[in-house]
């Protein structure tokens, strides 16, 4: 296919474009509620083609490539109205190989359904109430671009992933705890979900009533995964949000923008992480970046588009699939981890909350930094231990603002979360609403 | 086409096999500040296969009609494996031969791209003249056109066309490090004209952004709110809609218990209501996804539970009849129980009855909303201070949070004045968004809701 759209586009004199080729194939295994619900088997095959004219981008894509000249026309015809660029497309460039992304061990279907099975088992076990939905997911995925310049190269990655979760409607309400983790290669503690899932069932069981209120929160990484802090980050980076003005972070480069401890890093370097490549859906090479070190902000998330108009160097961080277009984003986050142990953060905590869950994460002022959710799945503490499950319990703040020099700490541990690594998150003090 | 499909599906030694095949044609144009940032057609075409035996599913998907055949072959194989034996099946439906055209004035196909440029810049550059305040604006149109089959073993075979058309304009203003944001949309199923004559609207966002700025934090506590028929629709949407999901409920005794039909969940004033088959909403469609007309179901009929929204697969678990709720977001995915068009029932209070209150707020607009089933939240676009009847200052951050069940019997008022929206956006469920819905209702009033906030 791509050959062929390589001949259509020189036939019809085209001098610059892209062609970005990716292929995917994925075949879930889903448990609902319990039981073994289906088997899927799902591939595409799609390209993606941009071209320039006159300074003004063609954009279209396809699944079917039984007439490039087709799709190479239209490309023409949108790049007569289409969006003025500053950019070019990159140049042929040194690309590594030796990143490891590419496990095709495979996951059998039994297998997956035997480790599903027992997590229902185990959980079960745990509780008679707890209904265990689950996604068994192997995936193996093609990627290759071509651009006029001579850029032609492609990888190969696997997926392995792993999302439970547990429904149970107890006494103390209704209750949801979850689980996910991804590898490029296959899971090496999948069982490791289950013992973190029986935990939380544990907790929830007994209701504890408190007032509203400024105390001490803990935000557990999943948490705070759920549209809080990494979202709050991703969006003031976003090289999108920067050129547009609107990102707080905006004309801050070397300033001091969080408080000391922070330090958040781009990486698509990482053996077997989820977002781990060679270069990015632009084709630009990628690799380790600081973004903000101990509070002080070194750098954005850019794509060729965002970085020709803050007039930076693009970092290697657009992503697509092939039918949409390119943008910034993180290819791998990590929020660097600090000195204190969970366990010590909450055996310290006098009165407060620890929060696993939350409901509404990423509608607030996100780019603001503000957040506003209610407690999902969350837990008092009294001097030192969990004590129950909170309700009808909201958080509420500004991610800016509470988290500054010496009004919070990061933990020791890291979660791995897909293409997310994070630390939990104690703030001093912040306002908690309940009801009672 | 329907040759090949037909031929098909005589591959599936399963209990049931279902094809849905489509072609999707979606033209973005997208402004960002003073910059036309994105036009993109985008073309896809394909298949899936759904097989079904003894309790397991299996699904295949395929990318021209001619590998249909051997799709059929591997989700039935899938089935089988993912088969547990249950006595489970589908509950019986008529089969059914249609074919639904697009019957709108202006076809947005029809539509030169440089016009669909033209409509995108209009609304974009009343945003722009709101002043030096407005840091950035984003105006997106969209139209995609989808042609969707479907045929089963049992002899169904339905042709669907589908257009959606809709036009979304968002400013943001910035004042030192406060910075605000509004934005409306509009879209749905009844062609180009649906973007047309959204100049006051525009303008309107211009001002709330604006105003946004000047606005104070809303204080926390507990509330008695108001909500206009946007919000109200999205409650109702995200926090009873989902609760009445049969998927949801079919496996666990608990939760069938408590969502049993006949157990009262509000005033006798109140009624909800899903109904796919509103002609010309963005929620609409004739069939659902195992072929099933869409229907005006009651889900709460004067404060009592009257029905849940069913696959054929849920109505035989629970012995109930299917509602025409099977759907799924494109080709590639396999149908769950989702939504349609999901409104509140109005009743006859004006909306200064409503207000005639000492203390509350006035919730306008909807910036998104997310529920795990009993718990709730969702955040508003701009509020208003109630102050002895009277809408008096503008206060920002409102996000209403609660318990679904002790929401519904708190709602105390309903208006007459009953609004279905639409928009550019959806639901998400499954992995699957946004899928087009609509909802809707009056103006509500709401007792002891939850605000977050400073």
């Amino acid at each position: 296919m791509v050959e062929k759209l390589i001949d259509a586009l020189k036939r019809k004199g085209v001098e610059k474009f892209e062609i970005y080729y990716e292929e995917e194939e994925v075949q879930p295994v889903k448990f609902d509620q319990n039981v073994l619900q289906s088997l899927e088997s799902k591939s595409v095959k799609g390209v993606g083609l941009r071209i320039i004219v006159d300074g003004k981008l063609g954009v279209t894509s396809t699944n079917d490539f039984r007439d490039p000249d087709e799709l190479v026309e239209r490309a023409l015809a949108i790049a007569k109205f289409g969006k003025e660029v500053k950019f070019d497309f990159p140049q042929k460039a040194e690309i590594r190989n030796d990143l490891k992304i590419y496990d095709p061990t495979g996951w059998p279907t039994e297998d997956r359904i035997k480790l599903g099975q027992e997590m229902i088992k185990a959980l079960s076990a745990e509780s008679k109430e707890v209904k265990v939905s689950a996604a068994l997911d192997y995936q193996r995925s093609k990627v290759r671009i071509v651009n006029s310049y001579g850029f032609d190269a492609e990888y190969e990655s696997t997926a392995y992933g792993l999302f439970v979760e547990g429904f149970a409607v107890l006494d103390t309400g209704f209750t949801f705890v979850f689980d996910w983790q991804g590898s490029a290669k296959p899971l090496e503690n999948p069982e490791s979900s289950i013992d973190k899932l029986r935990e939380q069932l544990r907790h929830a069981s007994k209701l504890a009533k408190f007032e509203s209120g400024k105390m001490p929160v803990i935000i557990a990484p999943l948490a705070n995964l759920m549209g809080l802090l990494p979202h709050v980050l991703m969006s003031g980076l976003n090289g999108k949000n920067v050129a547009r003005g609107i990102s707080p972070l905006t004309g801050r480069i070397g300033e001091k923008v969080i408080g000391s401890g922070i330090t958040v890093v781009d990486d698509a370097t990482i053996d077997w992480m989820v977002n781990t490549r060679p270069f990015d859906a632009e084709g630009v090479p990628t690799g380790r970046r600081v973004l903000i070190e101990d509070g002080v902000l070194k750098g954005y998330v850019l794509d060729l588009d965002s970085a020709s108009k803050l007039g930076m160097e693009p970092t290697g961080n657009a992503v697509r699939s092939y039918s949409t277009s390119p943008r910034p984003s993180v290819n791998n986050m990590l929020i660097l981890p600090g000195e204190r142990s969970v366990d010590d953060m909450i055996k310290s905590m006098k009165h407060g909350i620890i929060v696993y869950g939350v409901i509404g994460g990423g509608q607030s002022n996100v780019l603001a930094g503000d957040f506003s959710v209610n407690v999902g799945l969350g837990f008092l503490i009294e001097d030192g231990e969990i004590v129950g499950r909170v309700k009808d319990t909201m958080i509420a703040g500004n991610f800016y603002e509470l988290l500054k020099d010496g009004t919070f700490e990061l933990s020791k541990e890291l979660e791995v979360v897909v293409n997310f690594s994070v630390p939990y998150l104690y703030i001093n003090e912040m306002s908690v609403v309940t009801k009672g | 086409m329907e040759d090949i499909l037909k031929k098909a599906l005589e591959n599936a030694d399963v209990e049931y096999a279902d094809i849905r095949f489509e072609e999707v044609k979606t033209t973005d144009v997208v402004y960002l500040g003073r910059e036309l940032d994105n036009v993109s057609i985008k073309v896809r075409r394909g298949g899936g296969v759904r097989a079904f035996h003894k309790g397991g599913f299996g699904f295949a998907t395929f990318t021209f009609p001619e590998e249909a055949a051997e799709a059929v072959i591997k989700a039935s194989k899938l089935a089988k494996l993912a088969s547990t034996g249950a006595d489970e099946h589908f509950a019986p439906v008529k089969p059914v031969v249609a074919k639904v055209k697009i019957d709108v004035p202006q076809d947005s196909r029809k539509v030169p791209l440089e016009q669909k440029v033209d409509i995108a810049r209009h609304y974009n550059d009343i945003l722009l003249a709101g002043g030096d305040k407005i840091q950035s604006t984003r105006t997106i149109y969209r139209d995609e056109f989808i042609g969707h089959i479907f045929a089963s073993t049992e002899g169904s075979y339905i042709e669907e066309e589908r257009l959606h058309t809709g036009i979304m304009f968002s400013a943001t203003a910035k004042d030192g490090t406060n910075v605000q944001n509004a934005f409306d949309s509009f879209g749905d199923q009844r062609g180009f004209d649906t973007v047309l004559g959204h100049e006051a609207e525009a303008e309107q966002v211009v001002k709330d952004v604006l105003d946004l700025l000047k606005a104070e934090k809303v204080d926390a506590g507990v509330y008695t709110v108001v909500l206009d028929p946007k919000i109200a629709g999205v409650f109702i949407h995200e926090a009873f809609g989902h609760l009445s999901e049969a998927d949801h409920i079919y496996r666990n005794e608990k939760l069938r218990e408590i969502m049993k039909i006949g157990q009262r969940f509000a005033e006798d004033f109140f009624s909800a209501v899903d109904d796919g088959s509103i002609k010309g909403e963005r929620g609409y469609y004739a069939y659902d996804d195992d072929g099933v007309p869409s229907q005006k179901t009651y889900l709460i009929k004067d404060g009592i539970l009257n029905s849940h929204l069913h696959s054929r697969y849920t109505a035989y678990l629970m012995g109930e009849e299917p509602t025409g709720n099977s759907r799924a977001i494109y080709y590639n995915y396999s149908p769950i129980v989702r939504m349609s068009v999901t409104y509140i029932e109005p009743r006859d209070a004006t909306f200064e009855e409503l207000i005639d209150i000492p203390k509350g707020l006035y919730v306008v607009g909807a910036l998104g909303g997310q529920t795990e089933l009993e718990m709730f939240t969702f955040s508003s676009a701009k509020a208003y201070l109630i102050e002895n009847g009277k809408i008096t200052k503008m206060v920002r951050d409102v996000i209403l949070s609660g318990n679904v069940f002790e929401t519904l019997k708190n709602i105390d008022r309903i208006g007459n004045d009953l609004k279905l929206f639409g928009g550019l956006g959806g639901c998400g469920k499954g992995g699957q968004s946004p899928l087009p819905v609509s909802d809707g209702s009056p103006h509500i009033r709401v007792k002891n809701v939850v605000i977050g906030g400073k």
